[in-house]
């Protein structure tokens, strides 16, 4: 999906947070969002997701609208994750029962995801008991388990391990080159920044540019 | 002191012994407290998660009123609905007063705030997070709130216990509207309070003990639940 965002504004009461910015991410491509604490990257993000409204401007999918068929095909990863009060497998699973897809069908693929990700061990675990990279890498496998179309992700690689990052990266290139799917992360790893993406945007100032 | 070991004595008899009016009048304290913190989760579970999910104008104010309120003195509360329902009240002509519905209604006003504090106050804290992730992951509006009821249902589980437990250990309010009418609206408490002053020391004890009994099993079950479930 195209996601195109024309002349945005967001203002939290008086204060102006995105002014009049105009961006198009393209499906398929690979974004790295950077910008200094507060500058609203996560806030972007989040309208992209739907989860926020624009004060004025508009964000189309493909040319469309927000609605309900194109909210599940976004999903957006918070900066800090949250994770459902049962198992890491049922977290995974979720997102699949939400669609109504059976889990038989789907049972290898969460088994895959699992491996892929370092989690199968810790399938029976309580979720909520995991470390804070370990619940980065259950987030990230329920966000990918329903191949999504628009993965925005917030800092996923902040409190995570040369290695887990390393797999995360990996996954998501992968993921890019099969599934067409647009990701977007926001992210302060200079490395990252430099070598992972296709394009880098910065939000600073209330404004956005392309570095 | 020998009447304390008497009445513990002749307290154990009539547990044990399956007294039938001491039975009959557990079963319908609980029965009555039980109707009322259902009607309690009914209006307080909607309530409680919309009022914490929501931002709206004087939010603080809000939930002070809700907190003071979930400590209201049931002798006042029983005062004012015996007021409303007194026959010369506005809603005398119901001719509720001294009747179970008029107990269930006091207690509802007393449990009410104790469901929709405990819900909103979790909801304040955790709600809009759990919201948006199921909406990330999917989630249409009823899902989204199914799934929130499940995330929170440590909050949900707690709020209806304390309920409960308020209801069932309260004398106050049942003593005025109920009026303690023995085989209509007789409850354990109003019934201890009657048998002491009556110096039945056995009755009062008996139940008492099975009071505390109540008390515990809930509250070993609320651990329980927590224990197995991070909140
Ligand atoms: N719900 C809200 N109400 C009011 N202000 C908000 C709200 N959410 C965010 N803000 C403000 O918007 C600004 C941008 O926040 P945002 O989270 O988008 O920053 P960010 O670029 O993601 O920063 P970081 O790198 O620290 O994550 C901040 O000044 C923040 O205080
Ligand atoms: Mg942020």
């Amino acid at each position: 999906m195209n996601v195109m965002i024309g002349q945005l504004t967001k203002k939290y009461k008086d204060h102006l947070i995105l002014d009049n910015i105009t961006i198009q991410l393209k499906a398929g491509g690979f974004y790295g969002f950077k910008g200094s604490n507060g500058a609203g990257k996560s806030t972007l993000f989040r309208i992209i997701a739907g989860l926020e409204r624009p004060t004025c401007g508009t964000v189309t999918y493909d040319g469309e609208k927000l609605n309900s068929t194109i909210l599940k095909r976004i999903t957006y990863m918070h900066q800090k994750p949250y994770m459902m009060k049962t198992s890491v497998e049922e977290n995974i699973l979720y997102p699949l029962k939400i669609r109504g897809l059976g889990y038989e069908i789907y049972r290898q693929k969460v088994k895959d995801i699992m491996f892929e990700l370092d989690l199968y061990k810790l399938r029976t675990q309580l979720a909520t008991q995991l470390s804070g990279g370990e619940m980065q890498k259950v987030a990230l496998a329920r966000a990918l388990i329903f191949e999504p179309e628009i993965l925005l992700m917030d800092e996923p690689t902040a409190h995570v391990d040369k290695q887990t990052v390393q797999a995360i990266e990996t996954m998501l290139l992968k993921r890019k080159c099969q599934d067409h799917m647009m990701t977007a992360v926001i992210t302060h790893d200079e490395d990252q920044l430099v070598n992972l993406f296709e394009q880098v945007i910065q939000v600073e100032n209330h404004c956005v540019f392309y570095v | 002191m020998d009447y304390i070991l008497e009445g513990f004595q002749e307290a154990l008899k009539l547990i044990i012994g399956f007294d039938r009016e001491v039975y009959r009048i557990i079963g319908f304290s609980i029965l009555i407290s039980m109707f009322s913190t259902l009607v309690s989760i009914i209006l307080g579970i909607p309530i409680g998660l919309i009022s914490g999910l929501k931002d709206f104008h004087f939010k603080k104010a809000y939930s002070r009123i809700i907190y003071t309120m979930m400590g209201l003195p049931p002798v006042v509360v029983g005062l004012l609905v015996a007021l409303l329902l007194s026959r010369r009240g506005p809603l005398g002509h119901l001719e509720m007063m001294y009747t179970p519905t008029a107990m269930i209604i006091a207690q509802t006003v007393l449990v009410t705030p104790i469901i929709i504090g405990n819900i909103f106050n979790h909801t304040k804290e955790h709600g809009k997070m759990i919201y948006e992730v199921s909406k990330t992951m999917g989630a249409n509006p009823w899902q989204r709130l199914f799934f929130l009821i499940n995330e929170l249902r440590v909050a949900l589980f707690i709020a209806m216990a304390s309920g409960f437990g308020r209801a069932v250990s309260e004398v106050g309010a049942i003593m005025i509207v109920g009026g303690n009418i023995k085989g209509h609206t007789r409850v354990m408490t109003t019934y201890i309070a009657m048998n002491n002053s009556m110096g039945n020391y056995g009755s009062s004890i008996a139940m008492g003990i099975v009071l505390l009994i109540i008390s515990f099993v809930l509250n070993a079950l609320m651990y329980k639940y927590i224990e197995g479930d991070a909140i």
